[in-house]
């Protein structure tokens, strides 16, 4: 009876040694902002692949991406637009690109900040959506939101959006128009009190100095 | 309605909702096959009505995901760190002197790099619940980061009584008849001058490089070094000093090394990593061990960029997308290994 248990063992050692490779989804790895990955590095490295291309002003979004089972998403500009691209992470062989309306974002961190993308494989993209070039989108949300929405209000919409892109393939599911969403409306408001909690009150507002 | 556009900082994602701070004082959550909510987060000033009391500006600043609810900040104006918990709700929050890095949380601690235009002067820890310090390095005063107070107009709503109601045929009590129109409430803005606090240097998130927490170790830049500390007390584990005018521009790590992306800096204050340094900036790649601060490897890269980590392979992204894997050739497939002696 030894065989089986050879084998047995061999199973166990090759499940040990085929983990699967980490993922980073977001900035900075995860919800807790951990920056840590599970994957060991064995240097040295070497450079394997880059992506280089800019508009032709030279502008380039292209300061964060994510990766998720063996896909690296991030965005780039060229041939004056800015492209979702979805790319082997391995070769950098392109799998997909969708273009987005704005090539620059006028506030440089929401032109820089790259996708995210959730477990269920949703890529979350930000763009900025001009008046009369929201077809794709208005069919995406009619389709989603059947009866609450017009079509026009859609069509004529403009403002900063977040786009939600499947993963697999790059198709659009939906988004969130911030203007017509009624982000610029009467909010609710969050008022950090004093009174509210007295252990506020009583700790130095300097992290400086020893340690307690 | 105010029409101005509202523009995202870094997002959150927990679970398949987003979240995410606006340039202005807005925070998002949006749930794609739920629920949108909207709230602004206000920290008024002390002895000022609060409803003319400055907005906060977030910068987009990153929020991270706490055991009780969601870590915010903000550092351009009236500053503070916070845990909000709900809508609308807060769980504590804390008034700050000092820039902001980008936070990290760890079981119940927030941990997080203050001071400076890069937040890169000290690292602290603060627990979850309360917000009650828990260490900071260094064990020396750090200079409360400068501000100026700015007037502005703020609003204030007012409610004022204003003929401009029904008319009326009302009768004196001198027996004289004349129309008379009715009072009725109208809202009115009223223009107030208010002082606003505003950092210089605001926004440190969008210069800092990050922080990372490995087992029960804290590495981070602190004061002209990179230093790992341990997780619980803040004590030092280890030290290695940067180079004159060198500065971390992304700090990310594996379970045994930390990787960082360092430059010689020509100018005095670190930009963003999307604005381009000056030409003859030198930068490179550097890989310490974890355990003691040993270099592993070094390698000189062209630009500054963000670091990830994933598929075995290192990823710069200065602008341009770098894929850097290991020189050693991949490990031989396990399962044919165990195949051929299984058939044995």
């Amino acid at each position: 009876m030894k065989k089986p248990m050879l084998l047995l063992s061999l199973f166990a050692l090759c499940c040990a040694g085929a983990a699967h490779a980490d993922d980073w989804t977001q900035f900075r790895h995860d919800a807790s902002r951990s920056g840590v990955s599970k994957d060991k590095l064995k240097f040295p490295l070497r450079e394997s692949w880059t992506w280089k291309t800019k508009s032709r002003n030279g502008h380039t979004p292209l300061f964060h991406a994510v990766v998720k089972a063996g896909k690296i998403y991030f965005t780039a500009s060229e041939n004056e637009k800015r492209w979702l691209i979805c790319a082997d992470s391995k070769t950098g062989k392109v799998i997909w690109r969708k273009p987005l309306q704005t090539e620059k974002l006028d506030f440089a961190l929401s032109d820089a900040v790259g996708p995210a993308i959730s477990s269920s494989g949703r890529v979350f993209v930000y763009d900025w959506l001009e008046s009369g070039k929201n077809e794709d989108l208005a069919q995406a949300l009619m389709k989603q939101y059947p009866g609450m929405l017009h079509c026009d209000a859609v069509m004529k919409a403009s403002g900063f959006v977040v786009n939600i892109f499947d993963a697999e393939q790059g198709k659009v599911q939906t988004n969130l128009m911030m203007s017509m969403m009624g982000a610029n409306g009467v909010l609710p408001r969050l008022s950090l009190l004093e009174g509210d909690t007295e252990v506020v009150s009583k700790v130095p507002s300097t992290f400086a100095g020893a340690p307690p | 309605m105010l029409n101005v556009p509202e523009y995202l900082g870094f997002p959150l994602l927990e679970g398949e909702t987003f979240s995410a701070t606006a340039a202005s004082d807005l925070f998002l959550q949006w749930n794609p096959t739920g629920f949108v909510s909207f709230q602004r987060v206000h920290h008024p000033l002390p002895n000022m009505d609060i409803d003319i009391s400055p907005t906060a500006r977030f910068g987009g600043y990153p929020p991270v995901q706490a055991s009780n609810g969601t870590v915010l900040g903000e550092d351009a104006t009236h500053r503070f760190l916070a845990v909000i918990t709900g809508h609308a709700q807060q769980a504590w929050h804390r008034d700050l002197t000092n820039n902001l890095g980008v936070p990290l949380t760890r079981d119940t601690m927030i941990v997080s790099g203050f001071g400076g235009d890069s937040a890169t002067e000290g690292i602290f820890a603060v627990d979850t619940k309360e917000g009650k310090l828990l260490w900071s390095y260094p064990p020396r005063q750090v200079p409360e980061d400068p501000q100026d107070t700015k007037t502005i107009t703020s609003p204030k709503a007012i409610v004022a009584m204003v003929p401009e109601g029904r008319e009326h045929d009302v009768q004196l009590p001198n027996g004289k008849r004349v129309r008379a129109k009715e009072l009725v409430p109208q809202v009115k803005q009223v223009p107030v001058q208010v002082p606003q606090p505003t950092s210089r240097q605001p926004w440190a998130h969008w210069r800092n490089p990050g922080i990372v927490s490995v087992g029960d170790v804290v590495i981070g830049e602190a004061a002209g070094e990179i230093v790992a500390l341990n997780q619980e007390t803040g004590a030092v584990i280890w030290r290695v000093p940067l180079g004159k005018d060198q500065a971390v521009r992304s700090l990310v790590a594996t379970p045994d090394h930390v990787v960082l992306c360092v430059s010689t800096l020509l100018e005095i204050e670190r930009n963003p990593i999307w604005v381009e340094d000056r030409k003859g900036t030198k930068t490179f790649l550097l890989a310490l061990e974890i355990k003691d601060g040993k270099e592993a490897w070094r390698q000189s890269v062209p630009r500054a960029g963000n670091l990830i980590i994933a598929d075995n392979r290192l990823y710069l992204m200065d602008g341009t997308l770098h894929a850097f894997e290991s020189n050693e050739p991949e490990a031989e497939d396990q399962s044919q290994i165990g195949a051929e002696v299984g058939s044995k």
